[in-house]
């Protein structure tokens, strides 16, 4: 397995963790807040502000880990896009007619 | 530097592995032959300019869980493999595998492995003898069940199996970590909740070692929530093969050792029920040697493990009471 390859792995592997940890918190931020929104939905005088407030808490925090997905999986994609381009750049190209091989040892190989 | 990149590759394999197999991550390890750091090619070609002096007896070593064929490395640079080729003139092959992928999901592809292996070789062979540490023994097992149900095969040229340090009956500690896991996840608590599916996302292969299972009906039955004793496993190890055990275990108390075994896999599972107390620990049956001093890392690599494999690798041996 070449150097790039495993860096390209790390790379997704890194974006699985941020995406399946983000939405990880964000579950257990709901699930926190419901327990104060349980209480203030069930007191009558305060129960519609209260339920307007928790589905905009909901949302926000929805937002903010979608976005944190987002942004990560953007990321994700310029590595690899980056790193496409270092393997090419990395790569020598084929001898052309009459060159030296990359076998020959006067020539060094830069493959990986 | 290129060793210690892939032991930690090795260990996120461990780890995670069956996440990474799943996703196609490139980090994911095929299983392969690797030789002085490389891949060997599963060709004719590949394999003859590996093994100059390919022999008609090929040692099969399996590493264990997060390793790779480095753990079985003395300190003299010199391993089970390499010392059986100098002794008794046998090839050895080193199976490096991710140990992330469920237990009967590696067996299937080291069945596969070892067919094509067969066919490449560049002389007919006459025996293979596979050398399994910790849960490299489990795929083993899988492999050759694999084989004998007709998935495979290798199984007429496996006349002995090595185990060393393998957890036939389980491993509490897995057991152990089930248990916590599924106590998290039982409190209605959603930080502890994420505690507890953190702690579940280790790997299948990780998971397969609590209760040894080698079959995939094995890993879907259904098991007592928080059970910590040894199970009785219910694939017996395969008729009309010569299984050899090695266990080894701190020092100590028979009780506490025979709990603690070698600090990974407790005497009797590493023994399959072969030493069961105090007696049968100073007298084992004589498929199975009992090293007491030898803690489960120690096992990989040890010269008092050699003498036994080589003793029970010497063709003139003859099969012990078949198990």
């Amino acid at each position: 397995m070449s150097g790039l390859k495993k860096v390209r792995g790390l790379v997704q592997l890194l974006g699985d963790g941020v995406d399946a940890g983000s939405r990880g918190i964000e579950k257990v931020q709901k699930r926190l807040a419901q327990r104060t929104f349980d209480v203030l939905e069930a007191i009558p005088p305060v129960a519609p502000p209260a339920r307007a407030v928790h589905v905009a808490h909901d949302a926000c925090v929805g937002l903010t880990h979608a976005s944190i997905r987002t942004v990560a999986k953007a990321v994700g994609i310029g590595l690899d896009v980056a790193l496409d381009v270092a393997e090419r750049c990395y790569v020598a190209p084929p001898p052309a007619a009459g060159e030296p091989t990359a076998s020959d040892p006067g020539r060094p190989d830069n493959r990986t | 530097m290129g060793k210690q990149l892939d032991l930690a590759v090795a260990i996120l394999n461990g780890l995670v592995g069956d996440h990474l197999a799943r996703t196609s991550n490139a980090l994911a390890t095929d299983l392969g032959c690797w030789r002085d750091g490389a891949e060997v090619p599963l060709t004719a070609d590949g394999l003859r300019a590996a093994y100059p002096d390919a022999s008609d007896r090929i040692a099969v070593l399996v590493h264990g869980l997060m390793c790779t064929e480095s753990v079985w490395q003395m300190p003299d640079g010199t391993d089970y493999g390499s010392r059986l080729a100098r002794d008794l003139g046998m090839s050895p092959v080193y199976v490096r595998y991710n140990s992330g992928r469920s237990i009967p999901d590696t067996g299937a592809a080291l069945a596969a492995f070892l067919d094509a292996l067969i066919a490449a070789w560049p002389v007919p062979v006459r025996e293979l003898v596979p050398i399994g540490y910790s849960m490299g023994g489990l795929v083993v097992r899988a492999a050759t069940h694999v084989a004998a149900t007709g998935g495979a095969s290798f199984l007429p040229l496996v006349r002995r199996v090595i185990y060393v340090g393998t957890p036939h009956r389980g491993a509490p500690l897995e057991r152990v970590g089930r248990v916590v896991t599924r106590l998290l996840r039982s409190i209605p608590d959603p930080v502890t909740n994420l505690v507890g599916d953190i702690a579940d996302l280790r790997s299948d292969g990780l998971k397969d070692l609590g209760d040894a299972d080698v079959r995939h009906e094995d890993r879907a039955r259904r098991r007592a929530a928080f059970s910590l004793r040894d199970p009785e496993h219910p694939v017996p190890l395969l008729r009309g093969i010569d299984h050899r055990l090695i266990a080894g275990s701190l020092r100590g108390d028979p009780r506490i050792v025979q709990l603690f075994g070698d600090s990974l896999v407790p005497v009797l599972s590493g023994t399959d029920g072969g030493c069961i107390d105090e007696a049968s620990m100073k007298e084992p049956p004589t498929h199975v040697a009992y090293l007491p001093g030898i803690d489960h890392m120690t096992l990989a690599h040890h010269p008092l493990v050699y003498d036994r494999i080589r003793a029970w690798c010497d063709p003139r041996e003859e099969p012990a009471c078949p198990v």
